[in-house]
């Protein structure tokens, strides 16, 4: 079985941002793999541990690689980078999904699999994306992929609960939260992932137009949040603290 | 053909979200004198809904009943639309930016091969309309414009005002014929894990509990507070890591994103993961025995103290008014 588990790099701090020319600025950043798209490694991983399967990661416009090598640890096989053409201006989620939608077209994947949003751009577009365009199922909202004769069986979290779902290869799920903690890469996975294979693609070798993927949507402007005003301690008894504070959200806040 | 405005409306539980009403209302933003037309899914008996968003707005609603419509799924949704696409020009798609809208939204948007812009939480209308999403959880704002003057947006739940209701009001009801093509998805099973208190996304009023709450047992005090105030509960990460909840009521930046007007974090930390889960909340209130714990950074309101001894309290004194 053909597992192909899409990463996103996320540009991750702790600190605030300030705006530098209309961009968003943070003076320290760590290169990370997007959080959900971890979730999607494990239950490809869990997938391979029972299966006959291959996993190659599929990352696009990276700026780094140790996220990538990362998830070479824990277990994926291989790794495709694809580089993003500077003619591209204003690059979106569906300029992604099309890119991606070339590289699927040239390669054959019985189960895609990625995290449901990025914790960047939190839109969710990509996967739907491109199950659209290769014409396969789209499952969202997967906590868990099993493979049962040939068929996919997915846990589905709907409000809390959990819809189990059948769907025949291929198919594409995104990944929220699983069930299962992704795993520690370990020091010999880690000594391994760079022995890997790790294969690089221009839009060029994809046989991409460049015009045919532009952005249909454009930032214009970046704003940062208001400063919150001070918090106000409320005093007194433990009693009072509460009763203060219940006249407060009826009376001032008007929330209850 | 002039164009229209496409609402797809969420009927859940036998009730239209309030996020529908919102999305009735940007679209109206949008366009103020395009036509609006809703569109509502269910099995049978919906023409009470259609009724209801003639009355909060809609021009025209397209009832589409189905017995494949008792769930939820991209597939029979999308093939259903398609045939409305094709007949309406519609300019732009609304809908709430939920766990299903999402997906809905962005493979429609597919579809139709136009942009999809989500979890708006503002909109300026100009000679393109922005529209102001969050991006990192929060930490900063993007305004986006779509380039074709066309495409879906989904709307963040909460962010926008809802229209109002006039029993006056008249609009145009139709019942499209729907045809599906066989299924790709079946469902095999469904476990209910949760309890039945509401989606904690659409709560005006959260509980949330943390590691500080230390046992299952006060935990669960949240449950009892909650109620009291009319609200929900939710979890940091903290508390679903010890075993105090499941993880379908977390909130934080692989969680919920909540947006109410009244949030209670109790023996929460404040780690930015859990913040990019509610930092839009009207009102923080923040209780924790430790002064200096980040939640009280992002509160309005703070109570220095063991919520094993206030949370009980907090519930008595409510009782007793």
């Amino acid at each position: 079985m053909n597992i192909y588990v899409l990463l996103k790099e996320i540009k991750e701090s702790e600190e605030a941002f300030t705006l530098l020319n209309n961009e968003l600025n943070v003076s320290s950043v760590q290169y990370v793999i997007n959080p959900y798209d971890e979730y999607a490694i494990e239950e490809a991983l869990r997938l391979k541990d029972k299966h006959n399967a291959t996993i190659t990661l599929v990352t696009l416009g990276n700026e780094t690689r140790d996220f990538v090598y990362k998830a070479l640890a824990m277990g994926a096989d291989e790794a495709v980078e694809i580089k993003m053409n500077a003619s591209i201006e204003d690059w979106d989620a569906y300029t992604t999904a099309m890119i991606f939608s070339r590289f699927f077209e040239k390669h054959h994947a019985d189960l895609i699999l990625c995290g449901q949003v990025s914790i960047d751009e939190a839109s969710g577009q990509v996967g739907p994306r491109l199950a659209n365009t290769l014409g396969i199922p789209c499952i969202t909202s997967s906590k868990q992929i099993e493979v049962i004769d040939e068929k996919v069986h997915i846990h589905k979290a709907i409000e809390g609960n959990v819809e189990v779902v059948e769907v025949n290869l291929p198919v594409i799920a995104t990944c929220l939260q699983s069930v299962h903690t992704p795993r520690f890469p370990t020091l010999p996975g880690i000594m391994k992932a760079k022995k890997k294979p790790f294969h690089t693609f221009t839009l060029e070798d994809l046989e991409i137009d460049p015009t045919t993927v532009q952005s249909k949507t454009k930032i214009v402007e970046y704003i940062l949040p208001e400063k919150k005003s001070d918090i106000e301690w409320l005093e007194g008894t433990q009693a009072q603290q509460i009763e203060t504070l219940l006249q407060i959200l009826k009376n001032k806040e008007k929330v209850l | 053909m002039t164009s229209s405005q496409l609402v797809i409306a969420e009927l859940k539980n036998n009730r239209l979200s309030n996020v529908t009403f919102e999305a009735i209302g940007v679209a109206r933003k949008m366009k103020p004198t395009d036509r609006i037309i809703g569109v509502i899914f269910g099995v049978k008996d919906i023409q009470q809904y259609a009724e209801t968003l003639i009355k909060s707005g809609c021009d025209e609603v397209l009832v589409m009943e189905h017995p494949e419509f008792v769930r939820e799924t991209i597939d029979a949704y999308v093939q259903a639309l398609q045939k409305v696409m094709s007949e309406y020009a519609v300019q732009y798609i609304v809908t709430g930016h939920t766990s299903f809208g999402q997906g809905l939204a962005a493979t429609l948007a597919n579809e139709c091969e136009v942009g999809l812009i989500s979890d708006v939480v503002d909109i300026t209308n100009g000679e393109k309309i922005q529209f102001t999403t969050p991006v990192y959880a929060g930490k900063a704002y993007a305004k986006r414009i779509l380039k074709e003057d066309q495409g879906v947006i989904t709307i963040r739940p909460h962010n926008f005002e809802p229209t109002s209701f006039d029993e006056n009001r008249e609009g145009h009801i139709t019942y499209p014929e729907i045809h599906l093509q066989e299924k790709r998805e079946s469902l095999i099973e469904q476990l209910q894990f949760a309890t039945n208190q509401a989606d904690i996304r659409s709560s005006d009023i959260i509980v949330a509990g943390g590691r500080g709450m230390e046992t299952h047992e006060h935990f669960h005090l949240l449950y009892e507070l909650a109620e009291l105030l009319g609200g929900t509960v939710g979890a940091a990460r903290g508390a679903s890591d010890e075993g105090f909840c499941d993880s379908s009521i977390l909130i934080g930046q692989t969680g919920a994103k909540v947006t109410p007007k009244l949030y209670i974090a109790c023996g929460i930390s404040g780690a930015t993961q859990h913040i990019a889960g509610m930092s839009e909340a009207d009102v923080v209130v923040a209780i924790n025995k430790d002064p200096e714990a980040m939640i009280f950074k992002y509160a309005d309101y703070g109570i220095v103290g063991d919520v094993k001894e206030v949370i009980p309290q907090f519930i008595e004194i409510l009782k007793a008014n």
